[in-house]
């Protein structure tokens, strides 16, 4: 049975697109360990500090969340302005294939990889510097599963974004910077939205950052998000970014073609 | 029937220059002018113009790329410009100086993902696959990554990718750009007999005029953005050989040779070269008296190379 389901699942280009960009992926050790010691440097230094000021806890299960979250995503701007600049875009419209899935999708194998590995040593380290672990109902991990996967997904199609930009835009690095810098900001990095000045707060769930860090980072420690319909919020700016870099990529196209 | 017809196509191109903070300057190209064809199922067309005379344009026109601002273009009854997905799993293309493979995946693995993306038949992509890594013994290569491969290696593996899908018309634009000399043979070898033996149409742009002659059974000379030429390779060899030499063996050490519309061209001990201008004289009427005048040991005729001919069309052009 599972091996009919995988023959099945191989003869279709996404999918075996998936499975080749995700056995690479987990060739590149290399690159793994290193992301594997830097996640956890980041999480002791963050336990030390938590340390020092008495309040270990769901700080530290939050910030490695975060950190978890950030770490985990996939370099999918810089990868489009490649294709952009070197002309390889060119390739995929001569076949039969959708640019911009193929993208997600080894965008997808990447984040699959990544969030896996760093989770798991996420959790051990939480779990062995706090000696605690969120105190979740099995629904309010789920619902937490929601919105760590749309976390991912408002990134990710926030990166496709950027990086169909360089068509524009010379060098996309700097929005790029500027972006992950307002997702720190708005989005809760190092501390939870609830501890914001009310004012400062409310402003922030006008933008998409606090779906990407704050909602499944809050909802994994606490269980719960201060928000009235986070599930709606979600999805709404999953749909935005899908229409705009849908529209973004038509008009790349279009100029490329012209 | 034509299988590729272009019909009056036009394309600008406007380059923008800075000329200061606020201020740019735009300037027209035209890279193609009216420009019109036709091409049957099997021809093999070499496309040839100096730098930026429009073939690459062309080309990318036909292959759905670049929209031309002026015409039309139809191409196995398709608007390339649409880029459907029928068309483009009937059409093979290949850009010289860009990859088309994943350059992080075995060559393997890409041949794999060509497969489920162009729906090829279990069976008939493992018979193609064979035909083609025998064609161009590439067994040992199909473990490795793409980017681990040289350009002469990965060019045998594009031009696999290309054909993998047994396309009815295949593009190549500067197919042996950066190739030795062995390299060059075997890909030039495998297009001509693969397409004569499948009737696949083949377009094909190169500066390399031995990938054309070899190739091609038709030629365009393409030259800002217009047809200098259009014909068979055989009917402009005939047409524009006017000139052609004999090379003498003679027993005498040095020949005596004074006649009409003929030319000694070199003359060594024993060995003499004469040009002859086949329009003024023929060439039997030549041959007959060199026998007259020396003892031949060995003659041979030397007929000008379609090189030469396409640098006396562009002299004659730019004149």
């Amino acid at each position: 049975m599972i091996k009919e389901d995988y023959n099945k699942m191989i003869q279709n280009k996404y999918c075996l697109y998936f499975l080749n960009t995700l056995t690479n992926f987990i060739k590149a050790k290399g690159q793994l360990i290193g992301r594997v010691i830097v996640y956890s440097i980041i999480v002791f230094l963050f336990s030390e500090v938590f340390k020092s000021v008495n309040s270990l806890g769901m700080n530290l299960w939050y910030v490695a969340i975060t950190q978890f979250l950030i770490m985990s995503s996939s370099s999918i701007s810089f990868d489009i302005e490649s294709d952009i600049k070197n002309d390889d875009i060119l390739k995929f419209l001569l076949r039969p294939i959708n640019y911009l899935f193929i993208k997600f999708v080894k965008a997808l194998s990447v984040i699959i990889v990544k969030s896996i590995l760093l989770g798991l040593v996420g959790l051990i380290l939480c779990f062995y510097l706090t000696e605690t672990y969120p105190n979740l109902t099995m629904l309010q991990f789920l619902k937490s599963i929601f919105f760590i996967i749309g976390g991912f997904m408002i990134y990710t199609l926030m990166g496709m974004n950027i990086g169909l930009l360089s068509f524009w835009i010379k060098e996309i690095k700097n929005i790029f910077f500027l972006n992950m810098t307002l997702t720190f900001c708005f989005g809760g990095l190092i501390v939870s939205l609830d501890k914001y000045p009310a004012f400062f707060k409310n402003i922030c769930f006008y933008t998409p950052y606090p779906w990407i860090l704050y909602a499944p980072a809050n909802k994994l420690t606490t269980g719960y998000i201060n928000h009235s319909t986070p599930f709606l919020y979600v999805v709404f700016w999953c749909l935005i970014f899908i229409l705009s870099s849908h529209l973004l990529y038509k008009k790349v196209i279009k100029n490329i073609t012209k | 029937m034509s299988i590729i017809s272009v019909n009056n196509i036009t394309k600008k191109f406007v380059i923008e220059n800075k000329v200061n903070w606020f201020k740019k300057s735009k300037k027209e190209l035209n890279a193609i002018k009216d420009l019109s064809f036709n091409i049957l199922k099997g021809e093999r067309v070499g496309f040839i113009g100096p730098n930026g005379a429009g073939k690459s344009t062309t080309i990318k026109m036909l292959t759905g790329l670049l929209l031309p601002d002026e015409g039309s273009i139809s191409v196995l009854g398709f608007e390339p410009i649409k880029r459907q997905a029928p068309f483009l799993k009937k059409i093979g293309v290949l850009f010289g100086n860009t990859s088309s493979l994943w350059t992080d995946l075995t060559v393997l693995k890409n041949f794999e993902l060509l497969k489920v993306i162009y729906e090829i038949d279990n069976k008939k992509f493992e018979l193609k696959l064979k035909e083609l890594v025998l064609a161009f013994k590439i067994e040992d290569l199909l473990k490795r990554t793409v980017k681990t491969l040289s350009l002469g290696q990965r060019m045998k593996c594009e031009i696999v990718a290309c054909f993998l899908h047994s396309p009815e018309v295949i593009f190549l634009d500067e197919p042996s750009i950066g190739l030795d000399l062995n390299s060059k043979n075997t890909i030039r070898n495998f297009i001509l007999n693969y397409s004569e033996l499948n009737n696949i149409t083949v377009i094909l742009t190169s500066h390399d005029i031995f990938d054309i002659e070899e190739i091609c059974n038709r030629l365009i000379i393409i030259d800002e953005g217009k047809i200098v030429l259009d014909d068979s390779i055989n009917n402009i060899k005939n047409k524009y050989i006017t000139k052609k030499c004999i090379k003498i063996t003679s027993s005498e050490k040095n020949i005596k040779w004074n006649h009409h519309h003929t030319k000694v061209i070199s003359i060594k001990p024993y060995e003499s070269l004469i040009e002859v201008n086949t329009d003024e004289i023929s060439l039997k009427d030549v041959i007959i008296k060199i026998f007259d005048s020396t003892a031949i040991l060995d003659i041979s005729i030397i007929s000008q190379s379609l090189e030469s001919i396409i640098k006396n069309i562009y002299s004659k052009q730019n004149d």
